[in-house]
């Protein structure tokens, strides 16, 4: 499933300036611009921490991945796999290991 | 006398993260899976390259890597993301944005550049430094920071759009983000 990524933009544009100080620079980017969740005077400070927000949610989601996957239990076609490539390296010294680092 | 470590024991103790930093570059588990499994098998044979007591996970990461960007992703848009499934089982880890959907995050997450994502998985998930990182996808420090700072913007940008009409993540996440703003305090996160 996709959403549309160049689908217009937020709504903060219904906002008038008297309510939230938009900046040339806020206009353009949709992150700042998203300032309509805390409108207060002082915008840029605000949308600057929206955006440390929004990092921060980004860095949990990267690491619940990641940790999701890492903390699975080994599954067991690797475990056999390496077992397997070991028991070859012990019945075919040519291509073993510990003889080389001993 | 120091003991060699068993190789078979040593990357046995790297699949996790093997597996975790090949999802993050295929997207989908079978496939992540197959990745790793070649990997193993690459890392076997050339176990003679590899230098007692440096670190295997990142040799390891290496061959993946390079397994990845060889062979894999040549197959990449014949495979269709049928891993719902498995999204659900990641979804089911508990985060502390529960309200926030697991899927919408993944799928703005495959949508950035390769190197983007990957960038950001090594920094920002697995834990590497930039050093390493940079040195893990042979490139600069510097455009390592680049590859994440964009990364980052984007996949900001990618949650955050979108009108209220739209199926996607906005609203969650303007939900989310008006929730967890606390009024005058900055982010903990750089």
């Amino acid at each position: 499933m996709y959403w549309i990524i160049s689908g217009g933009w937020p709504q903060f544009r219904a906002v008038g300036p008297k309510e939230i100080r938009l900046t040339n620079d806020n206009a353009r980017d949709p992150i700042r611009g998203r300032s309509r969740f805390t409108p207060h005077d002082a915008a840029d400070s605000q949308s600057d921490s929206l955006d440390g927000v929004v990092q921060a949610h980004i860095g949990r989601e990267l690491r619940a991945m990641f940790d999701g996957i890492a903390k699975e239990p080994v599954p067991d076609r690797f475990l056999q796999l390496l077992q397997k490539l070991d028991a070859q390296r012990d019945t075919n010294p040519k291509h073993g290991h510990k003889e080389d680092r001993a | 006398m120091t003991e060699i470590p068993d190789p078979k024991t040593e990357m046995i103790a790297a699949i996790p993260r093997l597996r975790a930093f090949a999802f993050s570059l295929c997207r989908n588990s079978d496939r992540a899976d197959d990745l790793v499994q070649q990997t193993l098998v690459k890392a076997w044979a050339n176990m003679k390259s590899f230098e007692p007591g440096s670190n295997i996970a990142a040799w390891l990461y290496t061959i993946l890597r390079n397994e990845f960007y060889s062979e894999f992703r040549k197959l990449r848009h014949e495979v269709p993301d049928t891993d719902g499934a498995f999204a659900a089982r990641l979804a089911s880890y508990p985060t502390q944005d529960s309200h926030i959907d697991f899927q919408d995050f993944r799928t703005a997450l495959f949508k950035l550049a390769d190197d983007h994502r990957e960038a950001l998985m090594l920094i920002g998930a697995s834990g590497l430094s930039y050093e390493e990182a940079a040195q893990l996808c042979g490139c600069a420090v510097g455009t390592m920071k680049s590859r994440v700072h964009r990364a980052r913007a984007k996949l900001a940008e990618l949650l955050t759009m979108g009108s209220s009409d739209q199926i996607g993540p906005d609203r969650k996440w303007q939900a989310a983000v008006s929730l967890v703003t606390p009024a005058g305090s900055g982010p903990s996160e750089g």
